[in-house]
């Protein structure tokens, strides 16, 4: 049995409840808060005890810590294949509700927690109200998620059709692939599924001789071939673990899956914009993941822009280049290495502010 | 090294440079604090 206690300051909120289905309540005293943390490993229940911590200590802003913890216990549940993480992060999203009002954060995790208990008609109704209220890609997420779940395809067409125009990523994609499956669109579906890279439109008895011999009680799954069977060896991405366990397909610019390939045509990058001081430098970044050194050229123009019709075209321009190291303050210039970890913008040696190097 | 790509006024400014594979960052400012609009480029060079 696991019990959660969750208690906020102003509004003493008892919460408790039973896997097995017991239900109770309790109320309690202002100062007091117990989270029975569950028993298990991995990164998904470390997120959750990490965000549980955050609400007992109060050290973050007490609405992101609960949301975060729900969205934790989503993603807890999802892994663990236990149901009662969405009813935690149901009652989680009911505390916030409670202290901050029907605020979009609580209904948008409440919203996904339904989903995963399949009550798919409230669910679509909490996404309805976020997407006349708001209209955020999750937001359409959700909505494709219940109405899809109720069959009601032609819903969840449009909903994840303005969830790709928002957000066109893994998440959004993986629902395309999911409704042209369900639409009978076998070829338009992106390649992946369960088990071990199979397609949509594989043959079914090497999915279920796999199956069978396949160890399924260990994550990730341990995936076993025989003769005959003419599954993939290896994974290349990421799968789904609820129905219909598909792949999540590749994006199009993450090229980790396939090494081996030529990766980072960069040519040539071009950004346009106001000019100003620190804060106001007009800044660009780009990535080299070539295996040998690159020669680039940095320019920067102002003047050139008049005769281009530009009006307060800068006048006297300097560029300059850096690494960013791990992370974001810490910076490092080329060739000397100077750490500048709490001014920006970074101080670079004046070598390397260019002005008609070349010719 | 001659690129063909050299800013077409004296003024403006540019800097060829052989670097590490890695993540790098480029800021475009005026002289003296001078503002505007800048245009600010990336060519890889053969």
């Amino acid at each position: 049995m696991l019990i959660t206690f969750i208690y906020v300051r102003r509004w003493v909120i008892g919460i408790s409840f039973a896997l097995a289905g017991m239900v109770a309540r309790a109320e309690f005293s202002a100062e007091r808060m117990v989270l029975v943390e569950p028993r298990l490993e991995g990164a998904a229940a470390d997120r959750v005890r990490h965000w549980q911590e955050a609400v007992r200590s109060e050290a973050r802003d007490p609405v992101v810590a609960f949301e975060q913890l729900g969205w934790a216990y989503v993603k807890l549940g999802r892994e663990s294949w236990d149901a009662g993480f969405f009813k935690l992060a149901e009652l989680t999203a009911q505390v916030m509700e409670a202290t901050e009002g029907p605020i979009p954060a609580a209904q948008l995790l409440k919203g996904h927690a339904l989903v995963q208990m399949h009550r798919f008609a409230e669910a679509e109704e909490l996404a309805q109200a976020l997407v006349a209220q708001r209209g955020e890609p999750r937001d359409y997420a959700l909505l494709a998620d219940a109405t899809m779940e109720q069959g009601k395809l032609a819903a969840a067409v449009a909903a994840c059709q303005q969830f790709v125009n928002r957000y066109p990523g893994l998440e959004s994609y993986a629902r395309v692939a999911q409704l042209r499956w369900l639409h009978g669109d076998l070829a338009g579906t992106i390649a992946g599924g369960w088990p071990n890279g199979r397609r949509y439109g594989d043959d079914v008895i090497d999915i279920a001789v796999t199956a069978i011999i396949s160890d399924l009680r260990t994550n990730p799954l341990t995936i076993r071939s025989a003769d005959g069977i003419d599954n993939m060896s290896v994974n290349d991405a990421v799968y789904n673990k609820v129905f219909p366990y598909a792949g999540t397909p590749h994006n199009g610019r993450n090229y980790a899956h396939n090494p081996g390939a030529k990766v980072s045509p960069l040519y040539n990058l071009s950004t346009r914009g106001p000019v100003g001081e620190g804060y106001e430098s007009l800044i660009s970044g780009f990535v080299i993941r070539e295996t040998e050194p690159v020669t680039i050229l940095v320019r920067g123009l102002g003047p050139t822009l008049t005769s281009f019709g530009v009006e307060g075209a800068l006048a006297d321009p300097s560029c300059r280049c850096g690494s960013r190291t791990v992370r974001w303050w810490p910076r490092m210039t080329i060739g000397a290495p100077r750490r500048s970890p709490t001014s920006w913008p970074p101080v670079w040696p004046p070598c390397r502010t260019a002005r008609r190097p070349w010719s | 090294m001659a690129t063909g790509m050299a800013p077409m006024q004296d003024s403006e400014a540019a800097l060829v440079v052989t670097l590490q594979p890695g993540v790098y960052t480029t800021l475009l400012n005026g002289v003296g604090g001078g503002t505007g609009i800048g245009l600010l480029d990336v060519f890889l060079v053969e």
